[in-house]
């Protein structure tokens, strides 16, 4: 018994560190927490481009809901889609996002994100911030609406001085398939002609 | 103001011409003319890559960021007096203080340096397409505006009465009013392209239909600063109605399995 005890509790700990997301006790630590990591990331100039998209790629998929945010941004007509064209277009979405942010790494000089507070919107749990940096006096409010899954927090949206990036993304994808008479495997191939272009342009 | 006129009359008259398109997701934003917008949105983008990018680029690299402010803070404290007019027709008081205390503190200065934000009286700006929404206004049809961008019908009236509003339109003679008007437009164009230079690039390389991404965001930004930036009203089950349908996915279990959870 005992050693099964001792067995279980390596299990434990082995798994661990596997999910960090799940040590944070409160959504504004947990956001604070995915900030620093990428914070880090983007500051160390030993990694190379690839390496430093690739383990962002990593830190995304752990703070983020991704695959809820993906179903999420593509509204109704997700029951529409054929299991192959969701995949697709997961993994299309998933690395649009990756891309998006990455390209943006280098613009990093010093900026620190201040949690503000927290507070309660329905379902999920709204974390209020701001970007300051240090060179500027000037700030941008960024919200965080998180969702408390089974096993942790996870970021469902960003909002940018009012503007929700799941919200413009819904809406841009909503305007790819309306006007390809409904077809998802047309945003999908917008999304990879797309991100074909960026890495063309060296990403 | 001819070019706001003309703007405005040519949306018109297209809206006039143009059917109803058929039902609307939430959160949509109301287009009921989208081919003549992305029309005149093309034309933008064009001009935006041939003429503003190009000079914003110039500007960016050759006046120093500390200028470059200073151009920013003065452009801004130029329109004071339609900050705190606007203020006050919406009977937002602690807005009129805001704006009024931010004037006079950066007046020693002719609102070259911008000290009011270091005493906490941030940017507040308010213009007549907001006091109309705090009026109860609806946004009415998008439009997107020669040159000046997106807009919808609610806002373009306001971009005109706005104009009213600010003293310095009535000084001078009509020739000089006009070149004034005209050069602070194109400053405040080429300022804005070099302050978000890199963004306003990056939202046109990475989108998938820049149009209806630029029509989300002004929407959205438009609501937020007629809230002046505060939260949602509480209550509402859920400050965005679009995540009300959220569905978490429980991470790659549920992979395989979301079919069936349908």
């Amino acid at each position: 018994m005992g050693s099964l005890f001792r067995a279980f509790v390596l299990i434990v700990l082995i798994s661990v560190p596997l999910v960090p997301a799940r040590s944070a006790s409160d959504p504004g630590e947990f956001v604070s927490e995915f900030a620093e990591k990428a914070i880090s990331l983007v500051s160390d100039k030993d990694l190379s481009t690839e390496e430093r998209r690739e383990q962002f790629a990593d830190l995304v998929q752990t703070y983020f809901d991704m695959p809820g945010i993906g179903r999420f941004l593509l509204g109704r007509y997700w029951r529409t889609a054929s299991d192959a064209e969701q995949d697709a277009y997961l993994k299309a979405f998933t690395e649009n996002i990756v891309y998006t942010y990455a390209r943006r790494f280098n613009e990093y000089d010093g900026q620190k994100l201040t949690i503000d507070g927290v507070r309660e919107d329905g379902r999920f749990d709204i974390v209020s911030s701001r970007i300051v940096d240090p060179a500027s006096p000037q700030e941008y409010r960024l919200d965080w609406r998180v969702i408390d899954e089974e096993g942790g927090f996870k970021v469902v949206d960003i909002v940018i001085e009012g503007v929700s990036m799941s919200v413009t993304q819904r809406q841009e994808y909503a305007s790819v398939i309306q006007s390809n008479g409904g077809r998802v495997q047309a945003l999908i191939d917008a999304l990879n002609r797309q991100m074909s272009g960026i890495r063309a342009s060296g990403g | 103001m001819r070019r706001v006129a003309i703007g405005s009359t040519l949306a018109l008259f297209l809206l006039a011409g143009c059917a109803s398109q058929g039902e609307r997701e939430e959160g949509a934003v109301y287009d009921p003319i989208e081919p003549a917008n992305r029309l005149v949105f093309a034309f933008n983008d064009a001009v935006d890559t041939m003429v503003l990018q190009p000079t914003a680029f110039v500007y960016k690299e050759v006046v120093p960021a500390g200028v470059r402010e200073v151009v920013r803070n003065f452009l801004d404290w130029l329109s004071s007096p339609v900050y705190i007019a606007n203020s006050a027709l919406q009977g937002d008081l602690e807005g009129l203080e805001h704006n009024a205390s931010r004037f006079v503190a950066n007046a020693p200065m002719f609102g070259l340096v911008d000290n009011a934000t270091g005493l906490g009286l941030e940017r507040r700006p308010e213009d007549f397409g907001q006091t109309l929404a705090v009026w109860g206004a609806d946004s009415g049809p998008y439009l997107v505006l020669p040159l000046l961008g997106p807009s919808n019908v609610r806002d373009t009236a306001g971009l005109v009465a706005d104009q009213f509003m600010d003293p310095l339109n009535y000084l001078g003679n009509e020739d000089e009013r006009e070149r004034y008007m005209i050069a602070r437009r194109v400053v405040g164009a080429v300022s804005l392209r070099a302050e978000f230079f890199d963004q306003i690039n990056d939202l046109k390389a990475t989108s998938v239909d820049y149009y209806a991404r630029v029509r989300t965001i002004y929407q959205q930004r438009r609501e937020a600063l007629i809230r002046n930036n505060t939260p949602p009203a509480v209550g509402a089950p859920s400050s965005s109605g679009e995540f009300d349908e959220y569905r978490p996915s429980n991470a790659p279990i549920e992979q395989s399995g979301r079919r069936s959870a349908d």
